[in-house]
């Protein structure tokens, strides 16, 4: 390890980020009533500060990892990535989403929703579920950004990712999120420059395109033969349909996340600060670009970091990794890249997993302080107990998660809680914003029955969950209550259409409770 | 097939970098469109800024 260089970046980097932080903090303020008649926040910085919310260390490291284990088809969750979660989030969703915000004066996800429906029931309940899984998904971002330290600089886990927390809370305690504008806009276009050249490098080493995809394809007859038992064809090939493997890849990842990312809680907040549609188009520009070069990246060199270790030290990735594909993506950026860009890249992701551990700790903190806990109380200082007392809890809860939770558990851990959230909310939020003849009624009905759909799934019929908490061992004798595919089936492939159906059929014979509220929700939507 | 031996991997490959060229085609020929705001919503927009800085005030 270098210190000198290691030090001076570190240096550099921090100083760079603490002047971008302090000027946006100091406009942000200043500008509090006249910036939405005169300024723009630019598009560029829009899209990278979703981007960089996004596409945070979970997706790079934990997908990364899954994608030299498991291969190219999780390309198809790029492909989501950017259809879904660019294309119709920015163009379908958020247009619709950033009037109808304003219209009902709403700042949290779950306070849209309440306000929409004139429900404080739908606000409080969706601020419980993001309470209580959020932690989940922070954990697997910080999980993300422990390994990157652990493997570029040989740090034991325990220790850095107790250093890490330790950093984050007190990054977000100290109001980490305000002013992040420009150091958001800073750490996507690093992350953006970084993953380029490590794609550029990746192909540069193993001889170019076509020889490098062939080289992987090659590499089939190398499929360890637990993966093959359950459908692995090779890190070029899609797996073997109808297998396990394949409802792994398509229903969890790619679907899970795909989808799950429309009905994000701490993203569809974003479309909120935007002044016009104008941004969100030029953003859709950005983008598309942005999670091309990132999560496209992560798992092309994911997966040809098969060839690259089987090159050099004649094993296959998840070998070299001794089984946790977590640190797969950071050994392989430790034993190929040069030593000044593990470093400048070991800095990009630790600042872009905390930019998304605060934006994370922030949506915790406001579904505790104000949707949780709603009604304008007339102690201030109460809100700001509550608030940052929820924030403290979840710190601590997502740091026990994150050392208890075994090997190889980020890309796992993200997708729950995609699902979930898509399970939960995607189908009332769609129709939200859409179907005026949306009642309270439905919305509840599809918001519980989307749920509890999925936490059943997870106890009693997802074989990886299942196991963990044990509850159908102890009821009914076995780990999954059904057998051959269904412990591998994502729940939100049953979940989501169980919502969607109950949202719809409820609603239909149901009438609008508040018909003003729908009209001044649609007004000029 | 650029070397990948299965052609839904070829075909997510190639989507991929459709999408993106889809996304930046529509980002800029919609650079400048949609940006008129009534002065009713720079009011609402005064509002909601206002309560947000107080939210960001407690967290």
């Amino acid at each position: 390890m270098n210190m000198f260089l290691l030090s001076t970046l570190v240096i550099i980097y921090l100083t760079v980020i603490s002047y971008l932080g302090y000027r946006g903090y100091v406009e942000t303020k200043n500008a509090a009533d006249y910036m939405v008649g005169g300024r723009n926040i630019h598009p560029y910085i829009m899209a990278m500060s979703y981007g960089a919310t996004f596409i945070s260390t979970s997706a790079i490291v934990g997908f990364g990892g899954t994608a030299a284990l498991f291969g190219m088809s999780l390309l198809w969750l790029t492909v989501f990535n950017i259809g879904a979660g660019i294309f119709i989030a920015f163009i379908f969703y958020g247009k619709k989403t950033r009037r109808m915000g304003l219209n009902l004066d709403a700042h949290t996800f779950p306070e849209f929703l309440g306000k929409r429906l004139d429900s404080i029931f739908i606000q409080r309940f969706a601020g419980i579920i993001i309470f209580v899984f959020m932690p989940l998904y922070a954990a697997a971002v910080l999980i993300g950004a422990s390994r990157i330290i652990e493997g570029l600089l040989g740090v034991p886990y325990l220790y850095s990712i107790t250093v890490f927390s330790i950093l984050v809370a007190f990054y977000v305690i100290m109001g980490g999120l305000k002013g992040v504008m420009y150091t958001d806009a800073l750490q996507g276009s690093l992350m953006f420059f970084g993953m380029i050249f490590l794609l550029f490098i990746i192909y540069f080493k193993l001889g170019g395109i076509l020889d490098a995809h062939t080289s992987l394809t090659a590499l089939a007859d190398k499929v360890p033969d637990s993966l093959r038992a359950i459908g692995h064809q090779g890190w070029t090939a899609s797996p073997a349909s109808g297998t396990p493997l394949w409802w792994i890849v398509y229903s969890s990842l790619v679907l899970g996340v795909g989808i799950g990312v429309l009905a994000q809680p701490q993203l569809v907040v974003r479309y909120m600060t935007v002044k016009s549609n104008k941004e969100l188009n030029r953003a859709v520009a950005i983008g598309g670009l942005f999670i091309l070069m990132t999560t496209g990246t992560a798992f092309i060199v994911g997966a040809l970091s098969n060839v690259y270790f089987f090159r050099e030290f004649g094993e296959i990735a998840i070998q070299y990794a001794k089984g946790n594909s977590d640190k797969i993506i950071p050994l392989f950026i430790r034993e190929a890249m040069p030593s000044w860009f593990g470093y400048v890249f070991m800095l990009v992701i630790l600042s872009a997993g905390m930019s998304t551990l605060s934006s994370q700790f922030h949506t915790i903190g406001t579904a505790a302080g104000r949707d949780i806990i709603i009604g304008k109380s007339t102690n201030r200082n109460q809100d700001v107990i509550i608030t940052k007392a929820g924030i403290l809890v979840s710190i601590i809860l997502t740091v026990l998660l994150g050392i208890k939770m075994e090997p190889g558990i980020i890309a796992r851990a993200t997708a729950i809680f995609f699902g979930l959230m898509a399970s939960s909310f995607l189908a009332p939020y769609t129709a939200a914003i859409y179907w005026k003849k949306l009642t309270r009624k439905g919305a509840i009905a599809g918001i519980i029955s989307g749920v509890s759909t999925a936490v059943l799934m997870f106890l009693f019929m997802h074989g990886s969950e299942a196991k963990v908490f044990g509850i159908s061992q102890m009821f009914f004798g076995k780990t999954t209550l059904l057998g051959g595919v269904w412990p591998f089936v994502d729940p939100l492939v049953i979940a989501l259409p169980v919502s969607a159906l109950f949202t719809v059929a409820v609603s239909l014979y149901t009438e609008v409770e508040n018909p003003e509220t729908v009209e001044k929700s649609f007004k000029g939507v | 097939m650029l070397g990948l031996s299965d052609f839904s991997v070829f075909l997510s490959y190639s989507l991929v970098f459709l999408l993106a060229l889809t996304c930046i085609t529509y980002g800029l020929l919609k650079w400048n469109r949609e940006g008129e705001i009534s002065e009713e919503e720079i009011q609402e927009e005064k509002t909601w800024l206002r309560e947000e800085l107080e939210i960001e005030e407690k967290v």
